[in-house]
């Protein structure tokens, strides 16, 4: 694998042990439906990646073969999503991770994971290079596509939910909603309907909650304003449950304090 | 009211970048660089714009909004003095978003949106130059041969409009786009066009432009190049 140059060095904390990420992998796991690893490699990938040693996930991730193809996937979209300094070298990494994804998909076409994945990647690539210009490079059907189809084989998905429901309200802010439903078949109702199912799925995870507010403010705008500023506000207030978690609600909280 | 938190943390962000772009010129600044000097983390920054081309794309959003607007306002322009306000005001928008100006170029060359609209931008600015000079001079083209030298006026204004700052810069490029720069070089642009203006303009409008530029003369003398 390509390593991440220039950066920041995980701050992560000690890895927890084995019985304790067992014992609260339902929980840690919630939103991505992710099945309790089955070699120790991946719990061992698995602790990286909760402890917030996302470089060192990546790396024990893919280590560990198919199995592990999951976990270096997600330690590489956090690091891309909310670490990354450089613009170039996170829609590389995003890059990156949808690559990895399709093979981990062509392999396992039953993973859900390997569908969200390359999903979730594209759409980060697409929000990084303008989402008009990637639609015109027909990313647009590629990103439903992977995300639907992780819908269909896990339908309680709440990340899946909350990316297809914020990618369809991209479409509709970058290109109107007229244009996005006629061409890409995005529309506000549906938007509002897979939002509205990760909050009910989700309604304590902090990524959502902010997903949330920026998705009800490129479709509504003002008339949402007072909605997306109190769940940016309940996201500041939640106790993380992971390293992840940690960055998102510090990124709520820093938002909040600007 | 106070703004809710999510406009305003948008707004911070983008003060503070049209604040970098302006003085190190947009191809200088990386988001990297933006949320170094905000304190927050790059999460935080690709959260709110998710590329460095959407700050550009906001800002120059919010720029042509204004400049639409002031040049509206060009049709209340009656006399000397309203246009010399009027050139003010038009300096003073282009100071504030001067990032734009100062990298013209190259921004057109990688950013579609600007690319699309800054033709626009050029016309519009022309045809309220165009009507602000009909006024000055108060009475209609008399012939085509007029008509084309009236066109020839604006277009030049509007070149000396769009280049201004350019110009400043080549002639100090440590300071010229420091805050601090910022009235004399507006004065000087505001003088220029009306210097451009004067020679077309009838007996009494000429006297009252000549008046004001022997006002402002002291203001608007160009410091020496510093190469």
């Amino acid at each position: 694998m390509s390593d991440w140059p220039n950066s920041p060095p995980d701050n992560g904390t000690a890895p927890p042990e084995l019985s304790a990420l067992r014992a609260q992998w339902a929980h840690l796991h919630a939103l991505d439906a992710e099945p309790p690893p089955t070699s120790d490699a991946v719990w061992r990938a698995w602790g990286l990646f909760h402890a917030g040693q996302f470089q060192q996930a990546e790396a024990a991730g893919v280590a560990a073969g198919l199995s592990g193809l999951s976990v270096a996937n997600r330690a590489a979209a956090v690091h891309a999503t909310l670490l990354e300094p450089h613009e170039k070298a996170r829609l590389d990494q995003f890059q990156r991770i949808h690559a990895r994804a399709r093979a981990h998909a062509a392999d396992l076409p039953g993973d859900p994971n390997a569908w969200f994945w390359q999903g979730y990647a594209l759409a980060g690539y697409a929000q990084g290079i303008h989402v008009a210009r990637a639609l015109a490079q027909g990313l647009g059907t590629q990103v439903q596509a992977a995300l639907q189809a992780t819908l269909a084989l896990a339908p309680e998905h709440a990340l899946a939910h909350v990316a297809l429901g914020n990618f369809h309200a991209q479409i509709i802010d970058k290109v109107g909603p007229l244009v996005g439903a006629m061409t890409y078949g995005a529309s506000a109702e549906a938007a509002h309907a897979h939002l509205a199912r990760a909050r009910e799925l989700a309604p304590d995870a902090p990524a959502v909650l902010l997903a949330l507010a920026q998705a009800l403010l490129m479709l509504d705008g003002e008339a949402r304003l007072d909605e997306a500023a109190r769940l940016q506000e309940q996201a500041a207030q939640l106790s993380p449950r992971d390293a992840e978690e940690r960055l998102w609600v510090e990124l709520a909280r820093a938002s909040l304090a600007l | 009211m106070p703004r809710k938190a999510p406009r305003r943390t948008a707004e911070r962000i983008l003060g503070t970048t049209l604040e970098l772009f302006n003085r190190f010129g947009e191809p200088n600044v990386s988001t990297t660089l933006i949320s170094a000097e905000l304190r927050i983390s790059p999460g935080n920054l690709y959260y709110h714009f998710p590329s460095k081309d959407e700050l550009v794309n906001t800002l120059f959003d919010q720029f042509e909004g204004q400049l639409f607007e002031l040049l509206g306002a060009s049709e209340g322009v009656r006399d000397i003095e309203d246009a010399w306000f009027f050139l003010h005001s038009l300096f003073e928008l282009i100071w504030e978003y001067r990032f734009l100006y100062r990298d013209l170029n190259h921004l057109l060359s990688r950013n579609r949106r600007l690319e699309t609209h800054f033709p626009a931008i050029l016309m519009r600015k022309r045809a309220a130059l165009r009507g602000l000079l009909d006024t000055l001079i108060d009475r209609p083209a008399a012939n085509a041969t007029d008509e084309h030298a009236r066109d020839a006026v604006a277009a030049s204004t509007v070149v000396l409009l769009t280049y201004w700052l350019s110009y400043e810069y080549v002639l100090q490029p440590r300071s010229a786009m420091e805050p601090e720069n910022a009235q004399d070089a507006l004065l000087r642009g505001a003088y220029h066009v009306l210097e451009l203006l004067a020679p077309h303009l009838s007996e009494e409008p000429r006297q009252h432009l000549r008046a004001l530029i022997e006002v402002y003369r002291p203001a608007v003398h160009e410091p020496p190049a510093t190469p």
